[in-house]
C-alpha cells in the first residue's frame, strides 16, 4: 500500500514501510478476529459494519470447507519478533492450546464451527493461567476453576469472573504466503513444542 | 510501480494503527527515483541473511513471477550483486522498470457504515468478516467489500483511533 501523500511504499500485511523517509519503521497492528458474520454480531450486538458494493461473494463459511485441506490455513503470530504459525489441521485436532514461546505464556484457541481462531496471554495479574476445555465450548482454567468464553477471552463464571485476557495478534492467512512472508517461520504443531 | 505488494495473500489481514510520527513526518514531496534503481533496491531488500545475493527462498512470489529468471543469468538460484548491477544497467538502458506504470489510486476514506441491526442482505449471514474492537467501538469489515486493488485498504477512525482495515 501507498501513502499518496509521502509517495511511501509500505507492506499491506507487515505494516512495515518498505520504501521512503520511514523505511523499516512499523504501523501497530491490532488483534482483529476473521469470523462469520452472525458470530461477529452475536458477540457484539451493537457492531457498525461497513456498507459497500460487493466485490466478490467468495468468501463465507464455505471456503475453509472447499478442496483445499486444513494444511492451506494458517494463523501466524510474531513473538520477540520471531514468526510462528499453527496450520488449521494442527488446530482442528487441539482447538485449545496452552504455549509458551520463548517467554510469552499464550493460549490459542480455535472454534471449528465458525473457522475461528484468537490468541490470548495467558498471564493474568502476574499469574499464568492454564486451560482445559469445559462443555458447550467454554474453557476452564486448572488454577482457579473459573469458566470462560474461549472466543472473547473473558471468564463468565467462578472466581475470575468479569476479567478478560488481553488479546494478541495472530494472523489467519493462507499458509504458504505465510511462509512467503516469513520463510524462517516455526510451524508449530502442539503444547510440547 | 507495483500496485499489489509482492506478498500480499487473499487471506492476509491486519488491522494497523497509524502511529503519530506519520502525520508529523508528512511532507508533500519525496525526490523522484529512477523506476530501475528503486527496483533494483527492492530486489536487494529480500535479501534477508545479509549475504550478498537474493535467494529463491528469500524472494517474494511476485519477485520469482516477474523478474528472477531474468536477474539470474547463470541459473543458479541466486541473484548475486553483480547480476542484479547488470539487471539494473539492462533496465536502465531499456528506459523500463520492467513494472507496471502506477496508477495513483483514490484512497478510500470516509467509507459509509450501517448499525448491526439495519442490515437487511448487505452481509450474510456466513460471510466472513474481519472484526475489530478499539475502545469499546465494535466494526465489521465483510471481505467481500475487500477485494480487488482498488479496495484493499480502507482508511477509517474508529474509538478514537486512527487505523486501516487491509486484505
Amino acid at each position: 500500500m501507498r501513502d499518496n501523500r509521502t509517495g511511501m511504499l509500505w507492506s499491506q500485511l507487515l505494516g512495515e514501510c518498505i520504501e521512503g523517509e520511514l523505511k523499516g519503521e512499523s504501523l501497530d497492528s491490532l488483534p482483529c478476529d476473521m469470523v462469520t458474520w452472525s458470530a461477529w454480531r452475536r458477540q457484539h450486538p451493537k457492531t457498525t459494519v461497513l456498507n459497500m458494493s460487493r466485490t466478490s461473494k467468495n468468501y463465507s463459511k464455505e471456503y475453509y470447507d472447499t478442496k483445499r485441506g486444513p494444511d492451506y490455513f494458517c494463523v501466524g503470530t510474531m513473538v520477540d519478533h520471531e514468526p510462528y504459525h499453527f496450520t488449521f489441521a494442527t488446530l482442528k485436532k487441539q482447538p485449545l492450546l496452552n504455549l509458551k514461546i520463548v517467554d510469552e505464556q499464550l493460549l490459542l484457541t480455535f472454534d471449528p464451527q465458525s473457522t475461528s481462531s484468537r490468541l490470548f496471554s495467558r498471564k493474568l495479574d502476574k499469574r499464568v493461567l492454564t486451560f482445559v476445555r469445559d462443555k458447550d465450548g467454554f474453557i476452564r482454567d486448572q488454577e482457579t476453576k473459573s469458566k470462560w468464553n474461549r472466543m472473547t477471552g473473558i471468564a463468565v463464571d467462578g472466581p475470575l469472573k468479569g476479567k478478560e485476557l488481553d488479546h494478541r495478534v495472530g494472523i489467519m492467512s493462507y499458509t504458504h504466503k505465510w511462509k512467503d512472508l516469513h520463510p524462517e517461520s516455526r510451524e508449530l504443531k502442539g503444547e510440547k513444542n | 510501480m507495483i500496485r499489489r505488494l509482492p506478498v500480499t495473500g487473499p487471506l492476509m489481514i491486519a488491522l494497523m494503527l497509524a502511529s503519530p510520527v506519520l502525520s508529523q513526518k508528512d511532507k508533500r514531496s519525496q525526490p523522484k527515483n529512477n523506476k530501475a534503481d528503486v527496483l533494483v533496491r527492492r530486489i536487494k531488500s529480500y535479501d534477508r541473511d545479509g549475504d550478498g545475493k537474493v535467494s529463491k527462498a528469500e524472494a517474494s512470489s511476485t519477485l520469482k513471477r516477474l523478474y528472477f529468471d531474468r536477474a539470474d543469468t547463470n541459473r543458479d538460484g541466486f541473484i548475486d550483486g553483480a547480476e542484479l548491477k547488470k539487471f539494473g544497467d539492462t533496465l536502465r538502458k531499456r528506459g523500463d522498470s520492467g513494472e507496471r506504470r502506477r496508477r495513483v489510486r483514490r484512497a478510500i476514506e470516509d467509507a459509509p457504515f450501517i448499525e448491526a441491526d439495519k442490515v437487511t442482505d448487505q452481509v450474510t449471514d456466513k460471510e466472513l468478516v474481519i472484526g475489530v474492537v478499539i475502545n469499546g467501538k465494535a466494526r465489521a469489515y465483510p471481505i467481500n467489500m475487500l477485494t480487488g486493488p482498488s479496495r484493499e485498504i480502507i482508511n477509517d477512525m474508529l474509538g478514537n483511533r486512527a487505523i486501516a482495515a487491509t486484505w
